[in-house]
């Protein structure tokens, strides 16, 4: 800050010279907040889904999530409507970086339980490769995984799976929400569905030196 | 009447207003308390609110009853407004003599946010972890809920970790 001193009896020089403080100092502490804020509020997305989305034929690994059904956002400081999955265009906007990845989702079968089939819930990282034939997603290429595989009890209460992960992402890669179950007698309806994201570092940081 | 900046509401006389000391006082003190703001958003990224819970005390469960845990390491009251990423583990210490399935939710102000479930036929069991986020303002009250299926009773431990994501107050 510079600062004119003002002459004898000038007192509008004075107040204009407060003034000028007053502005200044709010500008430079503005900044300086807006920093700390940033350092602590990491870009974070949590999505929560309206309505059970039904369906799922068993041995058939099948996305849930942002690719099935509609959703809103208990909370999101990422300007857009960008979503944790099934987005090409979320990590370009976030870029290169670490990042934390979780869902939480209710599995009960819509009909008959086979008692001791398997639930199997998987948060998937694809990279885009144009060559790729992968079966899940064309023109992608499997990188990573976090899994938990669950057996129903045949209990009436059904299952659930609240897990995360941390995975390097590039621009363009896609995460991906998967179920496979072995329940033959019924489809399975999900229920209770919620997933997150939050940007733990920027690539940069992550360099080993 | 004097004016003030747009962000913060710092006074300054206007030209036309007679200059006192107290127009210097005011704004130094002004600056002064919007300085601490930000020394606790200093602290604040340095220091997020993370906590890890953990204790000895045990709580008995009854089967066929969904029993919300009252032990210090099952329960958290949100020191501030924002998102936390919650990881609970729920520690079997004593075990039925039969059991087929256990679960255990995650709450906030009595409201299921996420869970975990596990077959436990066999009557075999072990811990259980489920994880996951929840937006709350300070002083919400996150909670943990224990539930099997089998008989007698099972008595049980609780760990909770937090971390916050972001601040929103």
């Amino acid at each position: 800050m510079t600062l004119s001193c003002p002459e004898g009896s000038n007192y509008a020089a004075i107040a204009k010279q407060l003034h000028e403080t007053a502005m200044q100092a709010e500008e430079r502490i503005s900044e300086l907040e807006q920093e700390l804020r940033s350092a602590v509020n990491r870009p974070t997305i949590v999505q929560t889904f309206t309505a059970p989305q039904t369906g799922f034929i068993d041995n058939l690994e099948s996305n849930f999530g942002s690719s099935v059904g509609p959703f809103v956002y208990p909370f999101n400081n990422v300007p857009g409507d960008f979503t944790v999955d099934n987005s090409d265009d979320t990590y370009i906007y976030l870029g290169e970086g670490i990042y934390e990845i979780g869902v939480s989702a209710t599995a009960v079968p819509a009909g008959v339980v086979n008692d001791n089939s398997i639930r199997i819930w998987q948060i998937k990282h694809y990279r885009p490769d144009p060559g790729s034939l992968d079966p899940v997603l064309p023109g992608f290429s499997f990188v990573d995984r976090t899994a938990s595989t669950q057996v129903e009890a045949n209990s009436v209460i059904g299952v659930k799976v609240a897990m995360a992960g941390t995975f390097r992402i590039m621009p363009g890669d896609r995460i991906l929400f998967t179920i496979l179950h072995t329940n033959t007698l019924s489809t399975i309806t999900l229920s209770d569905i919620k997933c997150y994201m939050s940007k733990v570092s920027d690539a940069s940081l992550t360099e080993v030196l | 009447m004097p004016a003030s900046t747009p962000i913060y509401g710092f006074t300054y006389p206007c030209p036309d207003e007679v200059i006192s000391p107290s127009a210097f006082t005011t704004l130094a003190n002004q600056i002064d308390a919007k300085l601490l703001d930000v020394e606790a958003d200093r602290f604040l990224a340095l220091n997020r609110f993370n906590s890890d819970l953990d204790s000895a005390v045990v709580q008995t469960v009854t089967n066929g009853v969904d029993t919300t845990l009252t032990i210090p390491s099952s329960t958290y009251t949100l020191p501030m407004s924002g998102v936390y990423v919650f990881h609970v583990t729920v520690l079997p210490q004593t075990f039925p003599a039969t059991i087929s399935t256990t679960q255990a939710t995650v709450h906030l102000n009595t409201v299921y946010q996420f869970g975990q479930t596990q077959n436990n036929e066999g009557n075999s069991t072990r811990n259980i972890a489920p994880s996951g986020p929840i937006t709350g303002v300070a002083g919400d009250i996150i909670t943990t809920r224990v539930f099997y299926v089998g008989s007698g009773t099972m008595n049980v431990r609780a760990h909770m970790s937090v971390k916050m994501l972001v601040r929103t107050a």
